[in-house]
């Protein structure tokens, strides 16, 4: 664990960094970097569901998406929306998928649930692709920020990706911060910690656990949602790219890539995978296979993923997930 | 439409779903089975029926004769499922189903990606044997020979998959395992052994409806995950390790498809999904499974 | 406060092969009865039905007068109805101490809640504290619970049990695999944490019946075989058949 003053001076440090970050970086740059953070963002929403509850979802772009979905269609039709209503609007979309798709999936486990997620999410995708007087279909479509009311600035004449990182950073932050203190101090997160661990137990010691699942898997919806929304207002456009197979896949990619045992592990699998995979587009057009060796290699000998390579260098051990590797 | 046309009508649209029906059985019928036995979800499943289709593409490709190709394409997936079960799943198994589970999904996703890099992202249709190539008249109408041929062929893979199972010592000891594996380990067989052969036969037959189905379907790379959840659909319907199950299941599953075009051509989906559903909550077991 | 268990015609098969028959059981507030059997009599089924378990095919299960038989488990416990298990069933890589917390939490209501921190909860912490003082285990806070020797996890398994103040404390062969020195000092436990509670105990070791229970009942091939105190049970010639495996009449 890292000591008090050591830990709040990192902390000064991040937010420091991630502040400057539009002065220091180059717009490309910068643009994979909101990426970066977007993402992390949405691996760590997956990673309540696998790393907390040790359930594995390949549906969970279906709320990202709806995220997305929502606040593009909102911003697109109400002209002069603030924007931060849009982003709310977005995850609440997510949330209430996550309601209405947890309450059939969150009584399964194991294969049962992956089955399940996975055809909700496909069910989803195929409605987004074929409902073309909503969505447009396969072609998608954008430029609906240049409506949006924004904080400070008023309209955007034309995407401000400074702004647009400003927005989603500022957002992000306090809302990861939060479900960290979450998850690490409260009850709640002891609770779920708990069924993780001994999930007979806890139900005899009166805890009612499908109740305790439906809700992280709500709240693992709507931060899904937020990241998608988000994500439609930074590239000003949104497809079914928001909600397809490719997305669950490539989120439980990084996810464990990251590190599943640790909160901030997917965050880390994030970066990885957006730096990693841009690194390696530059010498083989076929970076995803070596991203999948990558993972079952973790799988076979590194459950732990990349969090579990770094505690071992006591400087850097992370608060865990108290579990061992996903049973 | 006078009734006998109506009559005609029904009886084709049936048939249809049995053509699919015998898909999704072939298809299933592994799956389910190494569920029932190994207790993993193999999500590589549908990656070997692609597999199948695109390794009889290349087959044709070279010899000229899709009947080569029927028989070497099965075999060739059946080993590499065998070497999959020998070399990765054993190893992930040491930490538990949900590390099996995610083994089978990276594979599946490696396979995928090198698949789009050997052939590429577009679809390759293929044709159907030269003799198969045509359509013979039914009660007035005229369908596809291929068709018949592929009933006829999943007929035949189940009366054989039936006397094994059914009618030799090997079957019995599988049956068995797959009921309660740890007793037939306990009696001392190889379930080593067993393991690897079953999922070696599961992951041929896999690569068997790929094969069949290329001609029908042309082979592209989404072709296993377009299969994916229709099969999860069987196989929970069924109950998993059910083989009986996985049988019925295909059937209602196929007529469902063909019939559920004519009522909502944009979204038939949504019928089997719902029975999915339906089944998960109510009868978590399936039809005929024995765990849940 | 009372804690009177009554299961009236109490009956349980699985898919045709009948565990229980007709049990008809009725505990007093604040009695100490222990359930003995041979090995298969039926008694951990008992235990099921009783905490919430498993639904029975038929026939009532009975709490402080409410009809809890299709309630499920956690909502018995909270109504005041705590067990232990035969197999130790803890948080493994929780600390001894955030075991007994969890027990705790759920006692104080405070499960789900999003906005205390768990730090500052002081009422909670201290009654831990003491708890884990009570059961002897107060050394060992910081220990993951899963490190602790099987005696100590056995006390933990219990001392869970009390954590959540039950009216009725059930306990499944707590005394399993532990050393008779061992087992001398968890019957000391055992009294010390279930005075005042009503204690239904399944086991083995009858020195341990002896020390702790009033009445026992006797379970055989899924029926009461025969019910009374200790000693009459003691020189009962059926429940000596039933442990030896002779039939009636033999």
């Amino acid at each position: 664990m890292i000591s008090g003053g050591r830990r709040a001076a990192s902390i000064g440090l991040v937010l420091a960094g991630l502040g400057c970050a539009p002065l220091l970086l180059t717009t490309p740059r910068l643009y994979s970097f909101t990426e970066v953070v977007i993402l992390a963002l949405f691996a760590v929403s997956y990673n309540l569901l696998f790393g907390y509850l040790g359930l594995l979802s390949f549906g969970h772009s279906a709320y990202f998406g709806l995220g997305a979905y929502a606040t593009a269609l909102v911003l697109f039709h109400w002209h002069g929306l603030p924007v931060l209503l849009a982003v709310v609007l977005g995850t609440a979309a997510g949330a209430l998928g996550g309601i209405v798709i947890g309450n059939f999936c969150v009584r399964l486990s194991g294969p049962y649930f992956a089955m399940l997620t996975l055809a909700f999410g496909q069910l989803l995708f195929a409605i987004a692709w074929k409902w073309r007087a909503l969505t447009r279909g396969d072609d998608g479509f954008g430029e609906f920020v240049k409506h949006a009311t924004f904080p400070l600035l008023g309209t955007l004449e034309s995407p401000d990706q400074r702004a647009l990182y400003y927005l989603v950073v500022s957002v992000i932050v306090p809302v990861v911060g939060g479900t960290w203190l979450l998850m690490t101090r409260t009850p709640f997160g002891n609770f779920v910690v708990s069924v993780r661990q001994n999930e007979e137990r806890a139900v005899f010691l009166g805890y009612d656990v499908l109740a305790i699942k439906l809700v992280t898997y709500t709240l693992a919806a709507g931060l899904a949602g937020l990241a998608g929304s988000l994500s439609a207002i930074f590239h000003d456009f949104v497809s079914p790219s928001a909600i397809d197979l490719t997305l669950s896949t490539d989120v439980v990619l990084m996810t464990f890539i990251g590190g599943t045992v640790s909160f901030f592990g997917p965050v880390l699998g994030a970066a990885f995978f957006v730096y990693f995979s841009d690194f390696i587009s530059a010498l083989t057009d076929r970076w995803q296979i070596i991203m999948g060796v990558i993972f079952v290699l973790i799988v076979l000998f590194a459950p732990g993923g990349l969090v579990g390579f770094l505690e071992r260098i006591p400087k850097f051990r992370l608060r865990s997930v108290r579990s061992e590797a996903p049973r | 439409m006078d009734p006998f046309g109506v009559l005609v009508f029904l009886l084709l649209g049936m048939l249809n779903g049995v053509v699919y029906a015998m898909l999704l059985f072939l298809l299933s019928s592994g799956l389910t089975v190494v569920f029932g036995m190994l207790g993993v979800l193999n999500i590589a499943h549908a990656s070997f029926y692609m597999l199948g289709a695109y390794f009889a593409y290349s087959l044709v490709q070279w010899t000229g004769s899709f009947w080569a190709a029927l028989l070497l394409a099965p075999v060739a997936v059946g080993g590499l499922g065998v070497l999959v079960e020998r070399f990765l799943l054993r190893k992930a198994h040491q930490f538990g189903h949900s590390h099996e589970l995610l083994l089978t999904f990276g594979l599946a996703y490696i396979i995928l990606e090198i698949v789009k890099w050997i052939w590429g992202t577009g679809s390759h249709p293929m044709n159907a044997p030269v003799r198969l190539d045509e359509s013979l008249p039914i009660l007035g109408q005229v369908y596809p020979t291929y068709r018949l041929f592929i009933c006829a062929l999943g007929l035949c893979v189940l009366v054989a998959l039936g006397l094994l199972l059914f009618r030799t010592r090997l079957g019995m000891i599988v049956r068995a395992a797959v009921s309660d594996f740890s007793m037939v380990d306990a009696l001392g067989f190889n379930v080593r052994a067993l393991f690897v052969g079953v999922f070696g036969v599961g992951a041929g037959l896999a690569g068997l409806a790929g094969v069949i189905a290329a001609p029908l379907l042309s082979v592209y790379p989404g072709m296993g995950s377009d299969m994916l959840v229709d099969t999860f659909i069987v196989v929970v319907v069924g109950g998993l390790g059910s083989l009986k199950g996985a049988l019925i299941a295909s059937f209602i599953l196929g007529e469902l498809q063909s019939f559920g075009v004519l009522i909502i051509p944009r979204l038939a989906m949504i019928f089997s999904f719902l029975l999915m559903t339906l089944v998960l909550i109510w009868r978590p077991m399936g039809l005929f499974g024995e765990r849940v | 406060m009372s804690g009177y268990l009554r299961l009236e015609n109490v009956s349980k098969d699985f898919g045709g092969v009948e565990v229980l028959r007709s049990i008809d059981l009725e505990v007093a507030a604040g009695e100490r009865h222990a359930i003995i059997g041979p090995n298969g009599a039926g008694k951990t089924t008992l235990i099921n039905i009783i905490t919430g378990k498993y639904v029975p095919s038929q026939g009532r299960v009975w709490f402080n007068d409410v009809d809890v038989t299709s309630l499920p488990p956690h909502k018995r416990v909270r109504l005041g109805i705590g067990r232990s298990f035969q197999i130790i069933n803890v948080f493994p890589s929780m600390t001894v101490f955030e075991n007994m917390r969890n027990a705790v939490l759920s006692r104080e209501g405070i499960r789900f809640s999003m906005v205390h921190a768990l730090d500052r909860l002081y009422r909670v912490n201290a009654k831990t504290e003491g708890l884990l003082e009570l059961i002897g285990l107060g050394g060992f806070r910081q220990l993951p619970a899963g490190e602790l020797s099987y005696g100590k996890q056995r006390t933990l398994e219990i001392g869970l049990v009390l954590g959540l103040d039950p009216q009725l404390v059930i306990l499944d062969e707590p005394t399993a695999g532990i050393s008779s020195a061992e087992t001398r000092e968890m019957t000391l436990v055992m009294r010390r944490a279930t005075e005042g509670r009503t204690l239904i105990l399944i086991e083995h070791d009858m020195d341990v019946v002896f020390s702790l229970a009033e009445r026992v009942s006797v379970l055989h091939d899924g029926g009461v075989l025969a019910q009374g105190t200790p000693w009459e049970i003691r020189d009962d010639a059926r429940v000596r058949d039933a442990y030896l495996g002779r039939r009636e009449g033999q």
